[in-house]
């Protein structure tokens, strides 16, 4: 016999988290589905071609003739450079994150395990890059290296490793004083060897949701670079070149700047969302949480 | 015949202002092969940084540690190694000291590793799931990961662990005094039992004279970084000739020994109770 | 009269894996002046009982049901009332000493802060006056100094009289004590439990103490009740109950306990009599030994 109700329990703080968590996770997902799946079907869809221009068509308001977001002052469609120009803000964001992600992980670790000189010059290099005025710094290396995609996705890289460094490094700090890193040293394994086999996998999974979180800023510092003109030269088309492009006509034609700026808030928020939402457990644990979210309320047993 | 393990004048000081802190200091004892030896006393006294010491997480400052003879203070490299495999530990904390992220049998699979680098993997496992099965663990928990179990069985794969190694000494480091009671005398049992049938020598690292008196051949009473008393463990904690290990022993509540004694009749001596004299 | 009074009381605890019966219909009683002892291995539900009776469990995630009068006031369904008693005519000495006080704020001032808390209308001369009188009354030296100094200087045993010395501070009638010397020495937990109970013969107060400790329980109590997985397993007088038990639960935790006397309490355990084994009967030739020379010598040398 029970005194917890159904009201009660439905209450209760961990079916309140849970719910949250869900909610999260799910306003997170969608809010990003919406953004990416259209940009990665970009090619199949039947969209005009982003470059294509219509003279007679300049400006022409969301919803005319076929063009569900109007179109920029030379008549190009604004659907459809969104998609295509997503598509290089999105390449652009994934390299970035992967290379600031492994970049930062890595240096983090060694940082945080060996202690020492290593820590010295790593932090000290984190936290010199952490005091730069990091726009100006990034429009100095795309004024000197050109505005290529690689070597704007590497730029960013290198702007964002910090972050997943001095996380990672804070994580390994805690493991390394756990016993059972103690016990790895009496059994006699050798240090890089615990490192890699004990201590990473420990971190791994925290550092993985950073990464997701590092999306968002990537793609926003990317938008910002083209919007600067530093970004990758056209014919591409991207978030920040658009948004650029669109300033001059913001009284007689709004959506030119407003809906990329849409897109990109979709993106980030729904993004940060998500990555909020599994910082409650490991990556693993909130893939299948999620798929249980998605059907059930946490049970009563 | 000299003992197995040779502790001679240690020394421990961790730097830090004014000569730093001397938390081990002219520390002496010995341990024959197949005993158990027991480090006792309060937090504080320097008897986990001595158990640290003996399985090389810390290096002694002065004096000499000699396993069979050979001192094992500076050990590097190959040496090194050779001597972990003869020295291991079992940890007090049984939620920390093993991986989270590791099955019982890949923890226990690890030491066959390093004690036998020939070996496959299945070979490995097989080795693993016959020291688990040895330690009390039900079948099964080669492939279980080590949240799935409760304090004791840790304490068990701990156990297996260390013993993998085939080590010749083992040094428990207040390793049951994480856990309940009825617990920690199924584990003090099953340590017996494996003392009597490898003969495998343990240094027992405990607060709780209680459990020492019951498993200890010898005891060392640390206080404050030195050596209190030592002895025989029947001599030492049935008689003891220093003031602070008969206070020790006093202050240890034994329910058993305070029959005739009624609820809250207390002997204001220090506020302990006095053990009834047999 | 007694001043807590359970009776088919039960506290239900709402976790990720579902709902959880951690206290399933426990019965007890306090009187006053008297001390009483819930014993139980972790997980027992020996704390759950004592932080939900007091109102400590968030409505989130307990729900407690049955009958339950902490000085008159219906625990189960007065929260308010009990928020009221808290502090004031019931003191909880928690577990742990170090993590339990504020490390920003001077033992002297967490204490006054306790008296005016306790006693409303109490002056800050008055309350500053009090505040060291309780600091002597818990046997801490020089109180008019010690009075002005942070937590972190305290050693565990001084913390822990501070925190009784803060549970005494409206002079309750009734303390709860949750494992008030598990995390202490054996040596200054004899002190501490010899303060409570000259505290107890001195004010009368009636002590609801919670434990794993069976040499700690049968000093200490009248009555013990042994807890397993939120039942009472057994209830009784703790003499009776330690030379006499008469469940097999009862009687398997006091065997397990390691006996500081010649029969080996430890169940199989090999004692000084076991076969085949060297033990040290005839003195077994170790380095030293008698008492150790060096002991006498240690006042200058350490910390």
């Amino acid at each position: 016999m029970s005194a917890v109700t159904d009201s009660v329990f439905k209450k209760s703080a961990v079916v309140r988290a849970a719910r949250a968590t869900r909610v999260k996770i799910i306003v997170g997902a969608v809010l990003t589905l919406i953004v990416v799946v259209p940009i990665v079907l970009a090619r199949v869809l039947p969209v005009p071609d982003p470059n294509a221009q219509d003279v007679f068509l300049r400006l022409a308001a969301p919803g005319t003739e076929g063009h569900l977001f109007g179109t920029d002052q030379l008549g190009r469609d604004l659907f459809s450079r969104i998609l295509y120009g997503g598509q290089v803000s999105l390449l652009i964001g994934v390299m970035a994150v992967l290379v600031s992600g492994v970049l930062g992980v890595v240096l983090g670790s060694l940082a945080g395990y060996y202690g020492g000189k290593v820590d010295a010059v790593i932090s000290r290099l984190i936290e010199a890059q952490l005091s730069l005025p990091l726009l100006m710094m990034l429009l100095l290396v795309v004024a000197l290296f050109g505005s290529s995609i690689p070597v704007i996705a590497f730029v960013i890289a290198i702007a964002n490793w910090p972050e997943p460094a001095r996380l990672t490094r804070a994580m390994v700090l805690v493991e390394r004083e756990k016993p059972y890193v103690a016990a790895a040293v009496v059994l006699g394994v050798k240090r890089f060897a615990i490192l890699l086999k004990h201590v990473i996998p420990n971190v791994i999974s925290q550092a993985v949701v950073l990464a997701l979180l590092l999306l968002a800023q990537a793609v926003l510092l990317e938008s910002a670079l083209s919007f600067l003109g530093a970004g990758p030269q056209r014919p591409f088309a991207t978030w920040g070149r658009i948004i650029s492009d669109g300033q001059d006509f913001i009284g007689s034609a709004w959506w030119i700047v407003t809906i990329p700026g849409l897109v990109i808030a979709f993106l980030v928020i729904g993004v940060n969302l998500i990555g909020d939402g599994l910082q409650q457990g490991s990556v693993g644990a909130a893939f299948r949480r999620l798929a249980r979210s998605v059907t059930a309320m946490p049970g009563r047993k | 015949m000299s003992a197995l393990l040779q502790v001679q004048d240690l020394e421990v000081t961790y730097p830090g202002p004014g000569g730093g802190f001397r938390a081990v200091q002219g520390v002496s004892f010995e341990v024959e092969k197949g005993t158990t030896l027991a480090l006792v006393g309060e937090s504080g006294c320097g008897k986990s940084t001595v158990a640290k010491t003996l399985v090389k997480l810390l290096e002694p400052t002065g004096g000499r540690v000699l396993l069979d003879g050979t001192d094992i203070v500076g050990l590097k490299g190959a040496e090194l190694q050779r001597y972990r495999s003869r020295i291991q530990m079992v940890f007090q904390d049984p939620y920390g000291s093993l991986d989270p992220r590791l099955t019982a049998g890949a923890l226990v699979a690890e030491a066959i590793a390093l004690r036998s680098p020939g070996l496959s993997k299945a070979e490995r496992l097989a080795e693993a799931e016959g020291f688990l099965d040895r330690v009390g663990l039900p079948a099964g928990s080669v492939t279980k990961k080590a949240p799935e179990f409760s304090g004791g069985q840790r304490q068990r794969i701990g156990i297996a662990r260390a013993l993998a190694v085939r080590p010749e000494i083992v040094v428990l480091d207040e390793a049951t005094s994480a856990l309940d009671v009825s617990v920690q005398a199924e584990i003090l049992e099953l340590l017996a039992d494996i003392q009597e049938e490898t003969g495998t020598t343990y240094v027992m690292i405990s607060h709780n004279l209680g459990v020492v008196r019951s498993v200890a051949d010898s005891v060392v009473v640390m206080r404050r970084g030195r050596v209190e008393e030592s002895g025989g463990a029947k001599a030492v904690l049935g008689a003891p000739q220093s003031e602070y290990t008969q206070l020790l022993r006093s202050a240890a509540l034994d329910p058993a020994a305070m029959s005739g004694i009624k609820p809250r009749e207390v002997v204001r001596r220090f506020g302990a109770v006095p053990v009834a004299a047999k | 009269m007694s001043v807590i009074d359970l009776n088919d009381y039960s506290v239900e605890l709402m976790t990720a894996a579902g709902v959880l019966k951690a206290v399933d219909s426990v019965a007890l009683t306090l009187e006053a002046g008297k001390t009483v002892t819930i014993i139980g291995e972790s997980g027992s539900g020996k704390s759950t009982t004592a932080m939900s009776l007091l109102g400590l469990l968030d409505h989130g995630l307990a729900v407690s049901s049955g009958k339950a009068s902490l000085l008159g006031v219906d625990a189960v369904k007065d929260r308010r009332g009990v928020d009221a008693l808290r502090g004031r005519r019931v003191g909880l000495i928690p577990q742990d000493p170090m993590t339990a006080l504020s490390p920003v704020h001077t033992v002297g001032a967490q204490l006054r802060q306790a008296v005016r808390r306790g006693r409303p209308g109490t002056s800050k001369a008055d309350a500053a006056r009090v505040a060291v009188e309780l600091l002597g009354s818990v046997r801490i030296p020089e109180p008019e100094t010690q009075v002005k100094k942070y937590p972190h200087q305290f050693s565990g045993g001084m913390l822990q009289r501070v925190l009784i010395a803060i549970a005494l501070a409206a002079e309750p009638e009734i303390l709860v004590a949750d494992e008030p010397t598990s995390a202490l020495d054996v040596t200054v937990q004899a002190s501490v439990l010899d303060l409570l109970l000259e505290l107890q013969e001195r004010t009368g107060v009636a002590i609801l103490l919670i434990t794993h400790d069976l040499g700690v329980a049968r000093l200490m109590s009248d009555t013990i009740h042994v807890m397993r997985r939120g039942r009472f397993v057994e209830s009784g007088p703790a003499d009776r109950l330690v030379n006499d038990p008469q469940e097999e639960y009862t009687r398997k935790l006091l065997a397990a306990v390691p006996s500081m006397t010649d029969a080996p309490a430890v169940a199989g355990a090999k004692g000084p009599t076991a076969s085949g084994r060297r033990r040290a009967d005839a003195g077994h030739a170790e380095s030293d030994t008698d008492s150790a020379a060096p002991a006498a010598a240690n006042e200058g040398e350490a910390r």
